[in-house]
């Protein structure tokens, strides 16, 4: 059986009597894996990510983490966990260095890992700048900086790449897979984007309107949301349609000269050009629509 | 967790907020609260010391407290308090503001420790400010004591128990009003509220105080009280009954507080499911019993002898403490004073009452108390200061700030016949008022909420009551003269207040008010053309035989005779109502008192007496035959007689040509005193000492100072008490005398 560093068991939750934000939500995160948890704004992430970190008192013990339950392990358990709640959580009127103070008195580890957290962050250069002077993605790596303080065994983190530029995000992306890679760190990562962490996730959960909708390897995502999609511009659509539609029924006209059609998988698409040079129908363009994408848009409207 | 795990937890979180508070400058504004005040008056004083040379003596204190009892109001009334406020407030918006709750709760510390470490951190903002308070107040006035000169009556020894006694109290508080303001900045995530809300609750206090209303449990409450009561319990304890309060309130507000931060919300933190509501119940339902107890006021028991008994610190040599009887003067106690102390056991049945206590002749103050009662008092006279304090099972009748005198508009109408026309006016004006005096009286309370006996305030009550009954009986007699056709209904009020005074109460005729309220009571339905006099004495000779009218019929001959112009009709007056006394002794004293002022009246030959100058020539009464003479009877301790030396002065001046001689006559125990006082004086006035003190006293019936003698060319008497030169009949009573001769 797979060693889960979390798992909630029908984990629900709500704010009023009215609305429940979390209907019996199952979450299984292996070790050693990367788990982005994904979800639209208001699907229940934030509630989710405030549960697994106590700040939200759950009165069932339903959630476990490294095996236990969660609420016996409170606090002592955060020398294990470095966590980013509702990000940026930051002292801003401290330099970034007396940010990380912060962290290494409270979990009583010393003070020159500072140097080496800012190092891996990026941040050396501005370890005593106040943090109020910080741009938004300076922010964000000095909150992942202190989650990383103490060597944490799980990393939770809400959103960390919110607000970042490309550049930032695949620096995370980078930082995050070579921790896990390197450490063994495992790392729970929500987010609202799919595309954002698809990357680098090896395990997936979505969530939405409080309820998980999937979860699974990335492989099995691939696989759930396996069928390819591809777009294909022609001319005089109308002359050769009656032919296409014989050959695949699933074709959609998605406008006067452009068309879908659903493959099993990408393996499909020579056959397709060749059917239709075969048939002398010009092609014009041919592309493939993302599918991963689609289906996640699909899962949580 | 174990014991050791919590304080090592709880270090961690305080070390934490030390690196979270920087730049927030908490500490710092305590540090300045603490030290404002004392700077600032020692600017005052260097700069006092600078222009003015002030020699002004008084009763010797302890300097540096009486400078920490002016430092204490701004501080303890508002600057602390707000301090505190603001400081709780800072300390949660750091966390508050930047999301830091949430960051603090996913870090291996606990909530308690999170919670405790910032209140922790907030009562060491509050130590740094009574730290510094304290110790500026000592800095600065040790700097005083060296750079000048200071009075002696001004002792320059560091009290560091009384010191540490007041921040002990400040600081018991300080955790209490710390602990309300910082679970409230918590659970309110806005900077402003708790501020809005710490200030409205400090300043309510205050407006309740115009509305003479006092709330003793209300927390915000205690720091005035110690700024009242700076030198803290009566009975010597280090702590009040409002410290002790305020560490109950601590506890309480700690708990909830705590429990609500760590449940987020209060029902979650207190309900019927977790069990928690019934220890939260528990506690509060303890510290409701603890509250109310403390609260309920206490009363002193009678002992089981009346024992009179005292220190005295003078630079007068005082040796007898006499307490007597007002109405008639007997003395009840003459208590000789060893080794400035004093003590003596009364056997005799003493009704508790209003009585004087004098310290030799020097000083005359009244005191509540009866059988069974044992007073201890310390009594100070030092040139022309005095200060007199009594403790025992009298003390919380005997307190100063008891008599209050209040400013009554109907007064002011009704003495210029205003809105006569107009009864609720009065009736309610007169209603209220008194409400709002017997309220006052009620409130009546020690530092350690002690309040008067029932008879005090019985007492009390009923002197309010007379006071404005008699305002009631000026009115109902202006109405009647000014408005004889005009009929009104007397309010229920009024007759309230009516029902409330009896008539026939002879050991209240020691007020005077009551007196008069009698007399005119008496006189009600006599409606004879005779002089109101006379209707007095018909009223009281049909009264029945006893004490009630003894006392009446005694007062009121005093009076008669006090304002009776020559010998015969004295003597009338005594003719007619010396035998309707009952009691042989007020017989003897009515005598008495007629001897004498038939002897020191008008036409009478004044006595002789030899005094000297300061250069040792004898003068007697016949040195000025041929002038008038005005004698000024005075002493160097005697502050109503210094007030009106420079009126003296200037009068013996403009009178330097007429024919009059001015004298001031010195009756100081010691001659030094005298010649020290006199040593700049000019020459208008000749400065005189009796050879025979005591018996110039008693041949001119000297019984208080200052005291002033006019005498004719002839050496007889024209007033054996005459009018003060500071009052302004003094020159028109002067014209014609002078013309007379």
């Amino acid at each position: 059986m797979t060693d889960f560093v979390i798992k909630t068991e029908n984990l629900s939750f709500s704010y009023s009597k009215k609305k429940q934000a979390l209907k019996n939500v199952n979450i299984n995160v292996p070790k050693g894996s990367i788990y982005g948890f994904l979800g639209p704004n208001g699907a229940g992430k934030s509630t989710t990510m405030q549960l697994l970190t106590g700040i939200l008192p759950n009165k069932e013990n339903n959630i476990f983490v490294f095996g236990d339950v969660l609420s016996n392990q409170i606090p002592s358990i955060f020398s294990k966990i470095g966590a980013l709640v509702e990000s940026p959580s930051l002292y801003l009127h401290l330099s970034a260095t007396d940010n990380l103070r912060c962290i290494t008195q409270l979990k009583e580890i010393s003070e020159t890992k500072i140097p080496e957290v800012l190092e891996l962050v990026g941040l050396s250069k501005n370890a005593n700048e106040k943090v109020k002077q910080f741009s938004l993605g300076m922010k964000q790596r000095l909150a992942i900086a202190m989650t990383l303080l103490g060597e944490p065994e799980l990393l939770l983190l809400d959103e960390p790449v919110n607000g970042l530029d490309p550049t930032g995000m695949s620096d995370v992306r980078e930082l995050l897979i070579k921790l896990n890679k390197q450490k063994g760190i495992t790392v729970f990562i929500s987010s609202h984007l799919l595309s954002e962490i698809e990357k680098m996730c090896t395990h997936i959960g979505i969530i939405n309107q409080g309820e998980i909708r999937f979860e699974g390897t990335m492989d099995a995502l691939s696989k759930r949301g396996g069928q390819c999609n591809i777009l294909i511009e022609t001319s005089h659509l109308k002359k050769h349609i009656e032919l296409l539609k014989q050959a695949y029924s699933s074709l959609k006209t998605e406008s006067e000269n452009i068309f879908k059609i659903s493959l099993k998988s990408k393996e499909d698409i020579p056959e397709v050009s060749k059917f239709m040079i075969q048939n002398n129908i010009p092609i014009y363009q041919l592309k493939i629509e993302e599918g991963l994408e689609e289906w996640f848009l699909s899962l949580t409207k | 967790m174990a014991m050791k795990n919590y304080i090592t937890d709880l270090k961690k979180s305080i070390l934490t907020e030390f690196i979270k508070k920087k730049r927030s400058g908490i500490f710092i504004v305590s540090f300045i609260i603490g030290i404002i005040f004392p700077l600032i008056l020692f600017g005052v004083k260097i700069y006092k010391h600078i222009t003015q040379d002030n020699v002004y003596l008084g009763i010797p204190k302890n300097y540096y407290f009486d400078v920490l009892k002016d430092i204490l109001p701004p501080f303890a009334y508002f600057f602390f308090p707000l301090i505190i406020i603001y400081c709780a407030s800072k300390i949660a918006q750091i966390d508050h503001k930047n999301k830091g709750w949430h960051l603090m709760e996913t870090l291996p510390i606990t909530k308690f420790s999170l919670y405790f470490s910032k209140y922790i951190v907030l009562i060491m903002g509050n130590l740094i400010a009574i730290t510094t308070l304290l110790v500026s107040t000592f800095v600065v006035v040790f700097l005083e004591s060296i750079l000048f000169d200071l009075p002696v009556d001004k002792i320059i020894s560091f009290p560091f128990l009384d010191f540490l006694e007041v921040g002990l109290r400040l600081f018991v508080i300080s955790l209490c009003i710390s602990a309300l303001q910082y679970a409230m900045s918590v659970l309110i995530a806005s900077f402003i509220w708790p501020l809005i809300i710490g200030f409205m609750l400090v300043i309510i206090p205050t407006i309740l105080f115009s509305f003479k209303i006092v709330l003793n449990w209300y927390p915000y409450q205690f720091f005035p009280h110690i700024s009242k009561y700076p030198k803290g319990s009566e009975f010597g304890y280090w702590l009040t009954y409002s410290e002790i309060l305020s560490v109950i309130y601590t506890v309480i507000a700690l708990y909830i507080g705590f429990n609500w931060y760590r449940f987020k919300k209060l029902f979650t933190a207190f309900s019927t499911q977790n069990k928690r509501i019934f220890k939260l119940l528990g506690i509060l339902f303890i510290g409701g019993v603890l509250v109310n107890n403390l609260l309920k006021t206490k009363q002193q028991k009678p002992h089981a002898k009346t024992i009179v008994q005292g220190k005295i610190a003078s630079n007068k040599p005082i040796k007898n403490v006499m307490i007597f009887d007002i109405v008639a003067g007997d003395t009840l106690a003459k208590i000789p004073v060893k080794n400035n102390e004093f003590k003596q056991e009364i056997t005799q049945d003493i009704k508790t009452d209003l009585y004087a206590i004098q310290f030799d002749n020097y000083v005359q103050k009244r005191i509540y108390f009866g059988n069974n009662d044992s007073l201890n008092i310390s009594f100070q006279l030092f040139g022309t200061k005095n200060k007199f304090e009594l403790k025992g099972t009298r003390f919380a009748e005997n307190i100063q700030s008891n008599k209050r005198r209040s400013y009554i508009s109907f007064g002011y109408y009704l003495k210029n016949n205003l809105r006569i026309d107009n009864e609720d006016f009065y009736m309610d004006g007169i209603y209220e008022n008194w409400q709002k005096n017997l309220d006052f009286i009620e409130s009546i309370k020690t530092v350690d909420n002690y309040i008067p006996r029932k008879d005090y305030i019985d007492r009390q009550t009923k002197i309010v009551t007379i006071q404005f009954l008699n305002y009631w009986k000026d009115f109902k007699k202006k109405r009647k003269t000014l408005f004889p056709n005009k009929p009104y209904v007397v309010s229920d009020g009024i007759k309230e207040l009516e029902k409330n005074v009896s008539l026939r109460d002879p050991s209240f005729l020691s007020d005077n008010k009551y007196l008069d309220y009698i007399l005119k009571d008496l006189i009600r339905e006599d409606n004879r053309e005779v002089a109101q006099e006379e209707k007095f004495y018909t009223a009281i000779n049909k009264l029945d035989a006893g004490l009630f009218k003894d006392r009446i019929l005694y007062r009121q001959l005093i009076n008669s005779m006090n304002s009776a112009k020559n010998n015969s009709t004295r003597d009338s007056l005594i003719d007619k109502y010396v035998g309707s006394f009952e009691k042989e002794s007020y017989k003897k004293l009515i005598l008495n008192k007629f001897k004498n002022y038939n002897r020191l009246s008008r036409g009478e030959v004044a006595p002789n007496f030899l005094a000297y100058d300061r250069n040792g020539k004898a003068y007697n009464l016949n040195s000025f035959k041929g002038k008038l003479t005005i004698i000024d009877f005075w002493a160097s301790w005697c502050g109503p007689c210094k007030r009106e030396d420079p009126f003296y002065e200037r009068k013996a001046l403009a009178y330097k040509n007429k024919p009059i001689q001015f004298i001031s006559m010195n009756v100081d125990e010691n001659k030094d005193d005298w010649l020290i006082d006199i040593n700049n004086k000019g020459k208008s006035i000749l400065q005189l000492r009796a050879k025979n003190i005591k018996k110039i006293r008693e041949s001119y019936g000297v019984n208080g100072i200052p005291r002033f003698i006019l005498i004719d060319a002839n050496g007889k008497f024209i007033s054996s008490n005459f009018t003060r030169p500071s009052n302004s009949v003094f020159d028109e009573l002067m014209k014609i005398y002078l013309k007379k001769k």
